[in-house]
């Protein structure tokens, strides 16, 4: 056997396993849920009907039902300020807790809590309880500057600041990762730029930054998917709600699904393009 | 020295007053959970606790005993579906991010986006599909049905590639000059240089197996196949939804969370430490 043909074979026996369970639990259901998407699917007793349907779920979705454009809208709105706030909240926290100073790794640990926290049921829980919110927001001159913005950008910003704890707690994975690719810039780079007369503000914005840059569009990607697949997500929300509901169903579930899966494509291929340069990608 | 000296204090010092927010909702999750009815009910609700009771403790033991199925039995599913179905998504996705990141093979480029494509597609939307695939494949009622769907995990193999892509391809190479084979490459190399990445992944797989109900709700039919925190989310439903029953809920809720805090307590030091001087770059 040639020495390509069996590195082809080791490369496949690799990720073999794993794909199996991927076509299975993924790949397959996605499909099958595109499928779905252009039919009427109704449930029988021990089948499901399908009866083509075209793009009629889509337009249904889009122009019919009042509710879907403005949870779209108002959801797309407030991700686009949140998801560049955990960013760059994370990555501050990042450079603070990569510095040298007593009580680092206390308080990394505090820091990396926020990621065992923001599993489903303890943030349902706490956001029940009013805790997601804070006090701050109700004063008046929060409330005036709101009020100043047009109606849609308004209504976001003021869910932004509501869900001020959640953004802090949505942001331990990112700090991880921005961390880890800190650790990964060789530390002789730094002695060299301060023999040379750089100061610590320079080194970041020259060595820290450039060198990290890979790791800051990993953790905007994470953040996005994190956002847009969240339990709280109101449109995650709204398509269980039509999936369960016996008037519109699965088909035209599957729908929004994927309109909705559309605009996060939309949204990472945007971040994509901005990262571009840095990454050095073409 | 003064200026080292203030700037320490002032990074100090602000992580301090962040750090104090972050502790809020694990201060907040113990502290209801000693909550007496009384201050559960309390609107607006407090945060501190006033008197602090064990009765929640018992309304929840006297909840477990009267179960359909013994309590230690949700216990035990929990832990055979939480240890197998963790250590076998790290496995899998870190051998398959290995291949991806290192390897040549057919529809390598394709097979990727098909990974990250799928990581932004909410599990919901899938989830009728899965059941169908659960049951064709015979598995409801059994703990592959709650351990397989959770294995193959997208956002696994994405974070994994994408630090293993940090590591230069000619360190594997010159461990295959010196006789390692690919496993080895794989063992001995770069699974330790992306350990921050493996305890990464395991906490998140963790929680999402951990806490997950999808799985007990829809593919198990059988009581005694279901797991814990189904357990608890049936604690406040339907019938359940007793005032009595709110209290077992809030101890339900420091239970539940307590193995979260533990596998964080243990897996956050290696995340941290292993990429320190590691001098690959």
């Amino acid at each position: 056997m040639k020495i390509e043909t069996r590195n082809k074979l080791v490369g496949l026996a690799f990720v073999g396993l794993w794909f199996v369970g991927f076509l299975l639990f993924w790949a397959f259901p996605l499909i099958f849920s595109l499928y779905m998407s252009f039919n009427d699917v109704t449930i029988q007793t021990d089948r499901l009907l399908f009866e083509f349907a075209g793009l009629e779920q889509y337009q249904r979705a889009l122009f019919m039902d009042a509710e879907i454009p403005n949870v779209f809208l108002l959801f797309t709105a407030s991700s686009l300020i949140v998801v560049p706030v955990i960013v760059v909240f994370a990555l501050i926290m990042a450079i603070l807790l990569n510095q040298k100073f007593p009580g680092r790794g206390l308080a990394r640990a505090v820091f990396f809590l926020p990621v065992v926290l923001t599993s489903g049921n303890l943030i349902n829980e706490l956001t029940n309880h009013e805790q997601g919110s804070l006090n701050f927001l109700q004063s008046a001159t929060v409330t005036n500057l709101v009020t100043a913005l047009p109606d849609t950008w308004a209504l976001a910003v003021g869910n932004v600041l509501n869900s001020f704890l959640m953004v802090l707690w949505y942001s331990g994975v990112q700090m991880l990762l921005l961390i880890a690719g800190m650790q990964s810039i060789n530390p002789s780079v730094y002695e060299a730029a301060k023999i040379d007369g750089a100061n610590d503000w320079a080194s970041l914005w020259l060595i820290t930054l450039p060198g990290i840059a890979p790791f800051i569009f990993i953790a905007v990607i994470y953040t996005v998917v994190d956002q847009f697949t969240a339990p709280f997500n109101p449109i995650i929300d709204v398509i269980i709600r039509h999936f369960l509901s016996p008037q519109t169903g699965y088909g035209y579930a599957s729908a929004i699904a994927w309109l909705y899966f559309g605009i996060i494509l939309l949204i990472l291929g945007f971040v994509t393009l901005i990262f571009r340069k840095p990454l050095g990608l073409k | 020295m003064l200026k080292k000296y203030i700037k320490t204090s002032i990074i100090v010092l602000i992580l301090t007053a962040i750090a104090a927010i972050f502790m809020l909702p694990v201060v907040y999750i113990v502290s209801t959970a000693f909550k007496p009815l009384s201050e559960l009910f309390l609107y607006p609700p407090r945060f501190f606790v006033q008197n602090p009771t064990l009765q929640n403790f018992n309304d929840f033991m006297q909840a477990a005993d009267i179960s359909i199925v013994p309590f230690s039995r949700y216990l035990f599913n929990s832990f055979i579906v939480t240890v197998f179905g963790v250590a076998i998504a790290l496995f899998l996705s870190s051998t398959c991010a290995y291949a991806f990141s290192k390897m040549e093979f057919p529809g390598k480029k394709w097979l990727f986006d098909m990974v990250v494509i799928s990581l932004m597609f909410a599990p919901e939307a899938v989830v009728i599909t899965r059941f169908l695939i659960i049951s064709q494949l015979g598995i409801v009622n059994t703990y592959f049905g709650h351990i397989l769907p959770q294995v193959a995990v997208p956002v696994g193999v994405f974070l994994m590639k994408q630090f293993m892509d940090q590591i230069p391809i000619s360190l594997c190479e010159s461990a295959k000059l010196e006789g390692a084979t690919d496993f080895d490459v794989f063992w001995r190399i770069i699974l330790p240089n992306v350990m921050p990445a493996v305890g990464t992944v395991m906490i998140i797989v963790f929680q999402g197996v951990w806490g997950d109900t999808t799985t007990s709700a829809l593919f198990m039919t059988d009581e005694s196949m279901r797991t814990l925190p189904y357990f608890v989310s049936t604690l406040t439903a339907g019938l359940n939804a007793t005032i009595a029953r709110q209290g077992a809920a809030a101890a339900a809720g420091l239970i539940m969370f307590l193995p979260n805090f533990l596998i964080f307590a243990v897996m956050q030091k290696s995340m941290i430490q292993t990429m320190v001087n590691s001098g690959i770059k």
